[in-house]
């Protein structure tokens, strides 16, 4: 049986779990104020911020690509886009004021519910490294796995392994970079899915000119 | 994907100026629509497709069931087109009826407003130029959706279908509810593809894949190599994704966006809505049904069961609510959602038979919605010439796009046309599952499918429900058969004599009057009666369906054995 070691060097590669967990938190901080704040403008403000967390959350763990695109699509044209569509539908802030206290229950019985759910069916190494999971089970040492102890073994070293991605110089020299290996699959095996997505473009655009030219 | 080529072709024909051409447009896209279905007919090689034959890398596969629902698919859209690509009236004269008259002479009108407005050249339907192109894309859509066997190209499909669908919806700008609805339908819409991604994304998370066939490999070899995970989770994101098809097709306890749309949108989008979506989507349902079903036989808990919560779920509601209904086409949603449970569950039940049936049912149930959505705008057509007395029919709101909103309008309705109403009845028996129409034998196909496998919980329900909706349909035809209708014809038009030249070679050879009688035009009626035909005489010549269904199933659980 031939097992697969990998090795997590955390001296080069400046990764360590407690960022994320922070992250984390700040996210889910962002998120709920995004929903609570009355005013849409610092609602939407707040988004900009979850994005750019998220963004910041996905190059610390390896997906630089990924991480660049979403500040690119999400913080620079997405969430433009909503700050002026609300600049341009003038709503009052006092209409807003809904009483929303009513809901509180139902909501949180729906994220317990999903939860529950949801955690079955995520994989292992998503979940083991959340704050939640250290507060479950806090006999677990993740942070005691020393780099030159030969004695640990794959089962602590498996909550490293979720975020194996490598920053060290030697590494850039056969590893191609993101965008690479992105364009080599999509342009190569995948392509039918490119057409299929600039048809939907095509769609798309034929459809907001459809819906919004002035008819003789 | 040849479809994509020609369809440059409409796109680059899109961009003319005038707006009263887009009944040629409609033409056009019928003849395409011919022309796809003979390559479908062409590939259709029952025997060498055997199982299925990826195309594409894998992301796509193309096997006799997806070749025969393309068929289906072209045959439906080419129906609905033909409303659209011919106007709906027309002026009879019998002194213009001859032949050697018809080829050699030119007619030409002295007064062209009456007349167009008679054969209501100026309807809104023909000045959408970009209604053709639009069905194209959805048709595209949902051919692709039908023989994906990916995960992404699933939903990249899907994401095509829906956006042309909720674009169809909103196009006709000038109707305040066709645009409410359609905003409602891509808010639901994004919600269902919000439920899509996130199954898919958990399954790729879990198992490392998005092809469909190493999926089901994986599947179904769970249970044998880890029976605490895999077996739980799987069936979970299986579930996900099922429930925004499900959201998509409108099943019971998704269901509530399909009345409000239905009503809101004009009637001729509407037929397109209802069918559509429906075959692409439950066709893939069938894929997935079919090849991840096995797995319940090593765990407790099997995701088709919610299927047949749904299927229950959609027989009483469909029925129970359609009982309240008072506008006809919230009524066909609700008979919609109750027919889904029918199909819903010859899909969950999974034999050879009732696979059988599932593909019966679909394309019966397809082919009747259609009828009767045609001899709804039939119906609306054929009452210019009459005026309602009624003064609640006055004042609904959008009566230009969708002229028949309630039952109480086609009180009486048979003294006024008698063919019609004779149509639209065979199709409501249809519906309910009188004998010896088409839809009696599919009920009672899934009826003998699910005794055999011992659903007989689910049966008697089906029963009960089919029982019941049989009333909402008779009290339709009580309606139109034994009411006093309240329209008189108008007084204007009695006497009405429209002059027309006869030209020959520029000459005028003679002069004639056009009277006032008009009637639906050929390509409405020739429809109609074909499909009405195809309902009632389906027992005298049940054979052809029924073998390609039964091949078609059997090829599905036996491959390499035809």
């Amino acid at each position: 049986m031939n097992n697969i070691f990998l090795l997590n060097d955390s001296i080069t590669n400046g990764f360590r779990i407690e960022f994320v967990d922070i992250i984390y938190l700040v996210s889910i901080l962002l998120g709920i104020l995004t929903i609570s704040s009355r005013n849409p403008v610092v609602s939407v403000l707040f988004l900009i911020g979850l994005f750019v967390n998220v963004a910041g959350l996905l190059i610390l763990v390896g997906y630089n690509f990924i991480g660049l695109a979403y500040i690119l699509v999400y913080v620079g044209a997405v969430s433009i886009l909503f700050l002026f569509i609300l600049m341009l539908i003038n709503i009052r802030v006092s209409e807003l004021f809904n009483d929303t206290n009513n809901d509180l229950p139902l909501a949180s019985l729906t994220i317990i519910l999903f939860y529950y759910i949801i955690a079955q069916v995520l994989p292992i190494n998503f979940t083991e490294n959340s704050i939640v999971s250290y507060l479950s089970n806090s006999y677990s040492d993740v942070y005691n796995v020393q780099l030159d102890n030969e004695l640990f073994n794959l089962v602590d070293l498996k909550q490293q392994i979720g975020y194996a991605s490598s920053k060290g110089w030697d590494n850039s020299l056969i590893e191609p970079t993101h965008i690479a290996s992105i364009g080599n699959i999509m342009y190569t095996s995948y392509s039918m899915w490119l057409i299929v997505t600039s048809i939907i473009l095509l769609l798309g655009m034929v459809g907001a000119i459809v819906i919004t030219i002035k008819q003789k | 994907m040849l479809l994509s080529s020609i369809f440059c072709l409409i796109l680059s024909n899109a961009l003319s100026f005038r707006r009263d051409t887009a009944i040629l447009y409609s033409r056009i896209g019928i003849i395409i629509l011919f022309y796809c279905i003979y390559l479908c007919y062409n590939n259709l090689f029952i025997t060498y497709l055997d199982n299925g034959i990826g195309l594409f890398g894998g992301l796509f596969y193309t096997s006799p069931i997806t070749q025969t629902f393309h068929i289906l698919i072209f045959i439906i859209t080419l129906l609905i087109l033909n409303l659209t690509g011919f106007y709906p009236r027309k002026l009879i004269s019998s002194q213009y009826l001859s032949l050697s008259n018809l080829l050699f002479t030119k007619l030409q009108f002295v007064k062209n407003i009456a007349v167009s407005n008679i054969i209501l050249k100026k309807g809104e339907q023909y000045t959408i130029l970009e209604y053709t192109l639009m069905l194209l894309f959805i048709v595209i859509g949902s051919l692709l959706l039908i023989s994906s066997s990916d995960l992404v190209s699933i939903f990249l499909s899907i994401e095509l279908q829906s956006y042309g669908l909720y674009l169809l919806c909103t196009m006709y700008r000038n109707s305040e509810s066709a645009t409410s609805a359609g905003l409602t339908y891509f808010l639901l819409g994004g919600l269902a593809s919000c439920f899509i991604l996130l199954g898919i994304a958990l399954i790729y998370a879990n198992l490392g894949v998005t092809y469909l066939d190493s999926f089901y490999v994986i599947n179904n070899l769970a249970g044998v190599l880890d029976e605490q995970q895999i077996t739980i989770y799987i069936p979970y994101c299986l579930l996900l994704i099922t429930i925004g098809l499900l959201f998509k097709i409108s099943a019971a306890p998704f269901h509530f966006w399909s009345p409000d749309v239905y009503d809101g949108i004009p009637t001729i989008v509407t037929t397109f809505v209802a069918i559509i979506a429906k075959i692409s989507i439950l066709t893939l349902l069938l894929q997935l049904v079919h090849y991840t079903n096995s797995i319940y036989i090593t765990s407790q808990y099997t995701w088709t069961t919610s299927l047949l919560i749904s299927s229950l779920l959609s027989l009483v509601i469909g029925t129970v609510l359609g009982l309240t209904q008072f506008r006809i086409k919230r009524l066909f949603a609700y008979s919609t959602i109750s027919h889904l449970g029918f199909m819903l569950l010859a899909l969950t039940i999974n034999s050879v038979e009732s696979i059988q049936s599932f593909i019966f049912y679909l394309a019966q149930y397809s082919l009747s919605n259609l009828n009767a959505f045609i001899l709804l705008i039939a119906i609306g057509y054929s009452l210019y010439a009459y005026n309602d007395k009624n003064i609640n029919h006055n004042n609904l709101i959008d009566k230009n796009n969708s002229p028949i909103q309630l039952i109480s309008q086609l009180k009486g309705y048979f003294h006024i046309n008698s063919f019609l109403a004779l149509s639209l009845t065979i199709t409501l028996f249809s519906f309910a599952g009188i004998p010896p129409l088409m839809g009696f034998f599919a009920k009672q196909m899934v009826f003998s499918a699910a005794l055999q496998e011992g659903f007989i919980f689910l049966t008697l329900i089906g029963v009960l429900t089919s029982v019941i909706s049989a009333v909402y349909y008779l009290f339709i035809v009580k309606t139109m058969f034994f009411d006093g209708h309240s329209y008189t014809y108008f007084s204007s038009l009695k006497d009405l004599r429209i002059p027309a030249l006869v030209l020959q070679k520029n000459k005028v050879v003679n002069k004639i009057y056009f009277n006032s009688k008009f009637s639906l035009s050929s390509s409405l009626s020739i429809t109609i009666s074909i499909l009405t035909l195809i309902i009632l005489l389906f027992m005298f010549m049940p054979n052809e369906t029924l073998h390609l269904s039964n091949i078609l199933a059997i090829i599905l659980f036996i491959p390499g054995n035809i």
